[in-house]
């Protein structure tokens, strides 16, 4: 198989952006990742677009062709939509590298993006809530929130985390946002603000422990390693990937303290990149949840099981810690634009590794790591990236 | 107290609710319809603040994941009232099924089932 590169990368500024339509956020970061690269439209060979909601967001579906039309794609450009919940972009770099790894495209152009502020809040947490069982789960009342504070319960009584390692997160990702001029929020949030606030999304997660509600666009151009060099002068390669699934709802796993489709991905991508948890020097984890990233990064095998919260707490993971973990800010600072989200952690690792990271930059980064997690972890990309 | 209507691998022995295609446990596919008594503890549980836009009436209300010494899970929600104090291990009950859905309770809790909520 041939191995890929990313060669350019391109996104929106995230937010909420009324005036701006999907397609305008979408044509936005794809040209801005072309315009990266130095390339035309007309040399893309493939095109995914990754999304999760368009139909109901702004009633749009198909996509792919939409924007390659506006993008001005040539006529033999296969446009594929990736849907896989929160983890479409992962899953639509996925196929990017496997459409290089082919020799089916020499040229790949993958764009995310997600414009979610059209609806109420309540209808947001509908739409996002039928990436759950619907019959199963949903009708009897789950939203996102209320699984992941299932999970956060059962991790608080299995391994003793506290609301102060949930915050821990809040308030390390609010720091990391502040730095990033993209991010949606940026301002500084502390301990104290985080643990007296009393909006209870369901118990024990109130509203810091929850991303954002974002619009907004990302997106990477990726071609063959070989020819890497000649459109970047620092390209990063791609050395490991790995997708895997878990049983769909809740009920029907073992336990809920870990998520066995995070602990497939990374095992595949790091024994196809011959690396370890310890060779990574940055990360960009799904962090949907407080909850989630605590339970990343044990189940990625960065910390030992139970120990997240501790960890996260002792500043292991922030900026000029032993690992950073989202220097982005997050899908809690820099937001969720849902379908956008897995394209984006590739393009914040590649600015890492080019050491074009400004003030959020984790000093000499060399190998990064990607987790983008679908639905309530039926779905994970794991990537490895490395600068040459 | 309603049982709980599960699907049973003739093979294996494993339980399954709602009913599934085949025994993840051992791959067969013969199962049979049985039922148990709904006694289970309580595996985790949330209250719901932020429900879906169908549901905002009943909110708040309490989820629950509900494991069965049978080893395997339903999911539901808390009969109301609640009890004042919820915690991971306690011991819960079906009440009632109602539009398909579980709701537990606990046994020295007094539930009226006709009321029109939950």
């Amino acid at each position: 198989m041939k191995k890929a590169s990313v060669i350019g990368i391109g996104k929106t500024k995230y937010g909420v952006f009324k005036e701006k339509t999907i397609l305008d956020l979408a044509v936005e970061a794809g040209e801005k990742a072309l315009e990266d690269t130095g390339i035309s439209a007309e040399e893309v060979d493939a095109f995914y677009l990754a999304n999760y909601g368009g139909s109901e967001f702004v009633n749009q579906n198909y996509l792919a062709p939409f924007v390659g039309t506006a993008l001005g794609l040539r006529r033999d450009v296969p446009c594929i939509h990736i849907e896989n919940a929160c983890a479409s972009g992962g899953s639509a770099v996925r196929e990017g590298i496997l459409a290089i790894g082919s020799g089916s495209a020499k040229m790949v152009l993958v764009v995310g993006v997600e414009k979610m502020n059209t609806v109420t809040i309540s209808k947001v947490t509908e739409i996002l809530a039928k990436a759950q069982d619907w019959d199963n789960e949903v009708k009897v009342g789950y939203t996102f929130p209320s699984a992941f504070a299932m999970m956060a319960r059962r991790h608080i009584y299995q391994y003793g985390t506290t609301r102060q390692h949930l915050a821990a997160v809040t308030v390390k990702n609010h720091s990391n946002g502040l730095k990033n001029p993209d991010a949606h929020i940026r301002k500084c949030v502390n301990m104290e603000m985080v643990l007296e606030d009393k909006r209870v999304i369901a118990d024990p997660l109130h509203l810091y422990d929850c991303s954002l509600i974002t619009d907004g666009a990302s997106a990477v151009v990726l071609s063959e390693k070989s020819i890497a060099k000649s459109f970047s002068k620092k390209p990063v390669d791609v050395i490991g990937f790995g997708q895997a699934n878990d049983l769909y709802a809740l009920f029907q796993r073992e336990d809920l303290t870990k998520l066995d489709a995070t602990i497939e991905a990374s095992k595949m991508a790091f024994m196809m990149a011959g690396k370890e948890p310890i060779d990574i020097d940055v990360l960009e984890v799904h962090d949907c949840f407080t909850i989630a990233e605590i339970i990343a990064i044990e189940d990625l095998g960065f910390v030992p099981k139970g120990y997240g919260g501790p960890c996260t707490l002792d500043g292991i993971t922030s900026l000029g810690g032993k690992f950073a973990v989202n220097p982005s800010g997050g899908l809690k600072a820099k937001g969720h634009p849902v379908g956008a989200t897995g394209v984006d952690q590739i393009t914040e690792i590649t600015l890492q590794l080019r050491g074009e990271a400004g003030r959020r930059q984790v000093k000499n980064a060399e190998i990064g790591l990607t987790h983008n997690l679908g639905g309530t972890g039926a779905t994970c990309v794991v990537h490895i990236l490395e600068r040459r | 107290m309603p049982g709980v209507k599960v699907m049973s691998c003739v093979l294996c022995g494993h339980f399954y609710s709602p009913p599934v295609y085949f025994c993840s446990s051992c791959r067969s596919k013969k199962l049979v319809e049985t039922e148990i008594p709904g006694k289970g503890v309580l595996y985790t549980y949330t209250t719901v603040t932020v429900p879906i836009p169908t549901l905002k009436k009943e909110a708040p209300y309490i989820l629950v994941i509900v494991e069965f010494k049978e080893d395997f899970k339903i999911t539901g929600r808390l009969m109301k009232p609640f009890p004042e104090s919820i915690a991971i291990g306690d011991r819960v009950e079906l009440i009632e099924i109602r539009d398909g859905i579980y709701f537990f309770g606990y046994a020295n809790n007094e539930y009226q089932k006709d009321e029109i909520h939950p």
